[in-house]
């Protein structure tokens, strides 16, 4: 059983990697698109913001998967396998450059394995309805008209001032704004790894139902979350900076000002969102409010889409995962066997990547988008 | 109907006072990030004290609101 737990933890730790270079576009993709800070700075300080982040509070680690699954049918090969759903989903989407939920990839993958394994009384519904697909529809509305709104009042406010005064003022400002959503992430999505780990080591009678998050999980998610922040997750970074819209400062500041402030305002209320989902309504929201931008309706049509296939193919992954473990005598040969084809999985997605491969280096140089259909423009802007 | 819909995942009341507060943030932070910007404008055009003045009071605003923020983070 310790064996199989130590493998879960390292798989936990793998997601919670993948979160971080998954998510560091949330951050600090508008950051780097108008030039505020540069690529490897504006990562650098997103994942010692996410390393502080992790340790400011451990209210979400206590809920993770409550109310979303029945907390006794969970096992230990099934959070593993719920891991994995979410992992490969992760990187699909990165390799894409799609910026999709990894907080949804991970119920998605619990969801999935719990419902192969423990069948549809195992899923509590209604709270997959109040906890995940309620914000996911909410969020990056309520974000996308608070940005709109936010850029036109930053664009009436500024328009007589030299352009100097104004790309200076706002580079420094997003800065700010992007900061407080690199640490709401740190708090909320480490935190959500730390629940799992939680979860592993009571299902596997390492730590008493009730316990607190011990010291090394803390630290360790802390880590894990921040060493992922730190590599960057490029492809995405480049799509949410510039694909959606072309971002100026201003627009820059105020997405992440809208971003920062719905995530912070629904984590004060109890509503655990997808900082992904809100961040991308915060830049679409913003290209829709200039008077000259445009915003490419197929990109956000792709994520829209990745968006909606989230669970389901989180689900699928997860429970395909666990059907593959329980074929083996043992859960711990089943689950080597997994992880070693995950591994292969993952290998090959990332050689596939490094023939198009993204980096901070050129990370800005496509700049004009390539949209299957012209871009729409947009009227507005006093 | 949507509101319906909605009100049986997420309470109305605090579906309404999230918004209130995002909707209010995102009229003073950009208000507050302007006005600290022409604050420099008006410091490099000789009006040092009014400019002073604004800077003050610009980054002072988005200072509290960062603040209000990492309370809200840290007190959920």
């Amino acid at each position: 059983m310790l064996a199989l737990v130590i493998l879960t933890v390292a798989t936990a730790l793998v997601f919670n990697f993948t979160n971080g270079f998954h998510d560091t576009a949330n951050a600090m993709a508008t950051t780097i698109a108008t030039e505020a800070l540069p690529p490897r700075i504006a990562v650098g300080l997103a994942a010692t913001l996410n390393l502080l982040g992790a340790f400011l509070s451990v209210a979400v680690a206590a809920t993770i998967a409550s109310g979303i699954v029945d907390q006794t049918k969970i096992t230990v090969p099934v959070v593993f396998s719920g891991l994995v759903g979410a992992i490969v989903w992760n990187v699909i989407t990165w390799y894409k450059g799609i910026p999709s939920s990894s907080s949804h990839a991970l119920v998605g993958g619990v969801v999935g394995s719990v419902l192969i394994a423990e069948g549809s009384a195992g899923v509590l519904w209604s709270g997959l309805g109040s906890k995940v697909l309620a914000p996911a529809v909410v969020a990056p509305l309520v974000c996308g008209v608070a940005a709109l709104l936010a850029t036109r009042v930053a664009y009436r406010f500024t328009r007589s001032q030299s352009a100097e005064s104004t790309t200076t003022g706002f580079r420094l400002s997003q800065i700010l704004s992007s900061s407080l959503v690199a640490l709401a992430h740190g708090t909320n999505d480490a935190q959500k790894t730390m629940g799992v780990i939680v979860l592993t080591l009571v299902a596997g009678d390492q730590l008493a139902p009730g316990s607190g998050v011990p010291n090394w999980v803390k630290i360790s998610c802390a880590v894990a979350v921040a060493l992922g922040t730190y590599s960057g997750g490029w492809r995405v970074i480049r799509t949410l900076g510039t694909k959606v819209t072309t971002v100026e400062p201003a627009q820059g500041f105020s997405s992440e000002t809208a971003s920062a402030t719905t995530i912070l305002a629904s984590t004060f209320f109890g509503f655990s969102l997808s900082t992904t989902q809100v961040v991308s309504g915060g830049v679409v929201g913003t290209g829709l409010a200039r008077a000259d931008g445009v915003v490419h309706w197929s990109v956000v049509r792709r994520m829209l889409v990745a968006w909606l296939l989230t669970l389901p193919a989180a689900a699928l992954i997860g429970a395909i995962a666990d059907r593959t473990v329980a074929a083996f005598p043992s859960d711990t040969s089943g689950v080597v066997f997994v992880a070693v084809v995950t591994c292969c999985v993952l290998a090959s997605i990332f050689l596939l990547a490094r023939r198009t491969n993204v980096t901070a280096d050129n990370v800005l140089e496509e700049i004009a988008p390539t949209p299957d259909e012209p871009p729409i423009p947009v009227p507005v802007a006093g | 109907m949507t509101t319906l819909a909605l009100s049986t995942y997420v309470p109305a009341d605090d579906l309404a006072r999230i918004i209130v507060t995002v909707l209010i943030v995102a009229l003073v932070a950009p208000s507050a990030a302007s006005l600290a910007i022409v604050g420099f404008d008006r410091r490099r055009t000789g009006d040092a004290q009014t400019g002073n003045a604004f800077i003050v009071l610009g980054t002072g605003t988005l200072m509290l609101l960062v603040s209000l923020g990492i309370y809200a983070l840290i007190n959920h």
